[in-house]
């Protein structure tokens, strides 16, 4: 980790990116459910835990329980992460369906439509885990949620505020939005505010996985790279030093 | 008589005039909504009532969130009717008095809007968020709808609206402004908002508006707090800083040695609407250096005297030279004024040859009674409060 770069963690995507993805970007993870999306926000957010940096989640889809197990089979140390304050968790989720339980690093928003309290619990959340840390992570998971619940102008108008902040603020962001659920125009609207996009398709008639690279500055290639997703992680294999095109 | 039931906003504002709308004007990162949540709840609670448009959360969210304020709507539920905006969008039943089938319809909103305010023949209404109505039926439909929706704030006694700056249009903002009364929120932000305030902006009934700025905390339970975030307490050694602090603070603490306070008292106070952070400073002169570390930012002082000591007021008015700023409220208290050999405030200030402005009361600095009143004329100060304005 450089004050310039997050890695990733994943090797071949670090090479792409030329050392990580850009400090204090705000940048979209999109593709369609169940081909590594989730896998890349996961193993990102738990390599910045294991550098330092502070991270908070920010659950639309599921309960913040959820996310925290699923980091926990991640990395063995996860907990000692929460511990050592380097964790907030906004719930975006668990009051709509009803869960009155609290946690003391979460912040409980009532309903996704709600998106000012989301903003306020962030700058609460924000207060909590800044300290005399220079960068954190924000992980909104996901876009999608939101707009399904709203609508993309509102939406939209969020993400602005709150990039503008994240970035005042010493803060990456990734975004996470699920593709075939928006209009093409709605995919460009929030692809065009952003500092980067990562994106990931599959290619169905040869059962293979692709990611690329937009926006980010600098990058090794803005091709279509195969993957592989290998023990809850992603393996890039594609040969991208010569450009492989699809 | 309808008031917003906020310290130092009701002394600008005074009663509102009936038919008046009163909109909470309010940046994306700060709290706007318990301004309206409190305003409606503390008329309801002096019995009158009123209407509530659940915009951005079930009712059933809004009554919890008032609870947590400490405010039991439940208890005046018989003269409190629901709008309900919310539950239809997510096919979830609701016991509201009025429900909203279409809540991207405008023009069914306003029309519940209506018979709910008919239904209580006028009354408070309270609509906190209502920026969402723009995300739910579209900015073009709410700016045309705008005017009609105006009308019918007039049907109520007072209108309580709290309306969130997302970045639309200037033209949209600008329209939603004119209203009677605005009254701005904004964040104090340096990497995130750490400090909130309010401002009157305009108020029609007003001939003129004082250019204030005032700090305010929400708390849970309490509601919305005029915060003043630093208070010094100083004086001389064994003057009775710390008793005064803890007998003044809700919580506080002392880093001392033996009794003698060696860094500072730090206590917080919540009385009268007001939230403040009060810092004592240590009173031995080789403690000195921190007097002034300790005092930046600090936007008011009390100086405590011990009124049974002469030789210690020469030191007690170098103290405040030390923390003193131009402008700067200051009061000094003569303690001790229950033992005996201690000399009446006003022979005091005239032994330390105060200038004429500068208040010095009397005080026992165990007595609770006592402590109160110094912070009230040391709040007074700081909020310019007029005689007539309490």
């Amino acid at each position: 980790m450089s004050d310039r770069k997050l890695v990733t963690g994943i090797e071949g995507l670090d090479t792409l990116l030329l050392g990580g993805v850009p400090a204090r970007s705000a940048f979209l993870v999109y593709g369609p459910p169940f081909i590594g999306k989730e896998q890349f926000v996961k193993n990102f957010s738990v390599e910045c835990l294991r550098h330092g940096i502070p991270t908070i989640f920010i659950t639309t889809d599921a309960p913040f329980t959820q996310l925290r197990d699923e980091l926990t089979s991640l990395d063995s140390k996860y907990q000692s992460y929460e511990t050592n304050g380097l964790v907030r968790y906004i719930d975006v989720y668990s009051m709509s369906i009803g869960v009155t339980e609290k946690d003391k690093y979460t912040e409980y928003v009532p309903s996704p439509m709600d998106l000012a309290a989301i903003n306020l619990a962030l700058n609460k959340a924000q207060q909590m885990v800044m300290g005399k840390h220079m960068h954190h992570l924000i992980v909104l998971d996901s876009l999608t949620t939101l707009i399904t619940n709203t609508n993309a102008p509102t939406v939209f108008r969020f993400v602005q505020i709150m990039k503008g902040r994240a970035k005042s603020a010493g803060a990456t962001t990734m975004f996470v939005m699920g593709a075939g659920v928006h209009s093409e125009s709605e995919v460009q609207l929030f692809k065009g505010i952003m500092d980067g996009v990562i994106e990931f398709k599959e290619e169905t008639r040869e059962s293979k996985l692709y990611l690329r690279l937009q926006g980010f500055g600098e990058t090794k290639s803005r091709n279509w790279i195969e993957y592989r997703l290998e023990k809850g992680t992603i393996d890039v294999t594609g040969a991208f030093e010569i450009g492989r095109i699809r | 008589m309808v008031n917003t039931n906020i310290v130092v906003l009701d002394e600008v504002l005074g009663s509102i005039p009936g038919g008046s709308t009163v909109l909470f004007l309010t940046e994306p990162t700060v709290e706007g909504d318990p301004f309206v949540y409190q305003a409606f709840y503390e008329n309801i609670a002096a019995g009158k009532e009123g209407v509530i448009v659940a915009l951005s959360k079930p009712p059933q969210y809004l009554l919890r969130e008032f609870e947590e304020y400490g405010w039991s709507l439940e208890r005046y539920r018989s003269r409190v009717v629901f709008v309900d905006c919310y539950s239809m969008l997510i096919g979830a039943p609701s016991d509201a008095e009025f429900i909203v089938k279409h809540p991207n319809d405008i023009k069914e909103i306003i029309e519940t809007l209506e018979k709910a305010l008919d239904s209580v023949e006028g009354g408070i209404l309270a609509i906190p968020a209502l920026s969402t109505l723009v995300d739910y039926c579209g900015e073009q439909s709410f700016v045309e709808n705008l005017e009609k929706l105006k009308e019918i704030f007039k049907k109520a006694t007072t209108t309580f609206v709290s309306f969130i700056l997302w970045p639309y249009d200037e033209k949209t903002i600008e329209k939603i402004k004119d209203v009677d009364c605005l009254i701005n929120i904004k964040g104090i932000e340096q990497r995130v908002v750490f400090g909130e305030y309010f401002e009157v902006a305009k108020a029609r009934w007003l001939e003129n508006i004082e250019n204030r700025s005032i700090m305010f905390k929400v708390i849970k339970p309490g509601g919305v707090r005029v915060y003043i975030p630093k208070i010094i307490v100083t004086g001389p050694f064994h003057s009775g800083k710390s008793t005064f602090i803890h007998t003044l603070s809700t919580r506080a603490v002392s880093v001392d040695r033996l009794g003698t306070t060696i860094a500072l008292d730090h206590g917080h106070v919540e009385h009268a609407g007001v939230s403040a952070d009060i810092f004592g400073t240590p009173g031995q002169e080789r403690f000195d250096p921190l007097l002034r570390t300790l005092s930046l930012n600090a936007i008011g002082t009390i100086v405590m005297v011990d009124s049974t000591r002469q030789d210690t007021f020469d030191r007690s008015k170098a103290m405040w030279q030390e923390v003193w700023k131009t402008g700067m409220p200051v009061i000094f208290l003569a303690n001790k004024q229950d033992e005996p050999g201690a000399l009446p405030p006003e022979e005091i200030k005239e032994m330390m040859r105060l200038p004429e402005e500068i208040p010095i009361l009397p005080c026992v600095a165990k007595d609770r009674e006592h402590v109160l009143k110094a912070f009230e004329a040391l709040v007074d100060l700081i909020l310019h409060r007029k005689e007539e304005e309490k």
